[in-house]
């Protein structure tokens, strides 16, 4: 115990020391059963507020995949369909009439 | 709260709209900046009607020019080929006459930039194309090879 208190034990024998602190009744251990549990104390905040950190992620990436969905659900994105051909100014929505311009200004271009 | 998610998604829409086509030197052409659009013959089609080509997107504008502005449209033809993934040209002396033009694709979709310049009487009939959609060259080619 001694060696503990000038730190000069190692991580193997403070766990063995502690080990043993916890089953013993010997108020010589007294002291360092305070000191091993305000240790512990901070671990177990240390690793409550990792978990709190995680649990918050998580909650925000949920909750944008949520926001993102309802976005997709709410307005779903319309590929409607457009078919229109302007002439000097003069609209036209024949479908026959433009597609086969299409067709023709495709057959120019890649029929070569 | 509604109404900035209903501004927020009318602008994403609007935005994918216009992505794919952004940064293309010929925009300004589709967009009648070039040649007014009551001086062009102007096609768009979107949607079913392209599925037998493998389209997505059409956009033609024809247009008869003088040799000035048929050399300006030329030049902004010129400055996608520079910037393209491929590119095929033919010339008539320095004249561009044909040019069939693969930019970079953009969300994963393949775009083509087409372009024809037919000698007139009194200047050049250009044609120029913007299409957006799987169909790959290759795709393009055999469709109307076959036809």
């Amino acid at each position: 115990m001694q060696r503990y208190w000038e730190a000069e034990t190692t991580p193997a024998e403070e766990r063995d020391l502690a080990r043993y602190a916890v089953r013993t009744d010997d108020p010589e251990f007294e002291q360092l059963r305070g000191v091993l549990g305000y240790l512990s104390l901070g671990r177990t905040r240390r690793a409550r507020r990792a978990r709190s950190i995680r649990i918050w992620s998580l909650a925000a990436v949920a909750a944008c995949a949520v926001a993102v969905l309802a976005v997709r659900l709410s307005f779903p994105r319309e590929k409607g369909d457009l078919c229109i051909r302007y002439t000097y100014g003069n609209p036209t929505t024949d479908k026959e009439l433009i597609m086969e311009s299409v067709e023709n200004s495709l057959k120019e271009m890649f029929q070569r | 709260m509604k109404k900035l998610l209903s501004s927020l998604t009318a602008l994403f829409l609007f935005a994918g709209a216009v992505f794919a086509q952004r940064g293309l030197h010929v925009n300004p052409v589709f967009e009648g900046n070039v040649v007014p659009g009551k001086q062009m013959v102007v096609t768009e089609v979107r949607g079913g009607n392209l599925v037998p080509y493998q389209l997505d997107h059409y956009r033609g504008v024809s247009f008869q020019a003088n040799a000035e502005l048929a050399g300006k449209v030329s030049q902004l033809v010129e400055a996608d080929a520079a910037e393209a993934a491929s590119v095929e040209a033919e010339r008539a002396g320095n004249i561009l006459t044909y040019a069939l033009i693969q930019p970079k694709p953009s969300r994963r979709t393949n775009r083509y930039i087409c372009y024809q310049a037919r000698p007139i009487e009194d200047g050049w009939t250009v044609t120029l194309l913007y299409l957006e959609g799987p169909a790959t060259l290759e795709d393009l080619r055999s469709m109307f090879e076959k036809q």
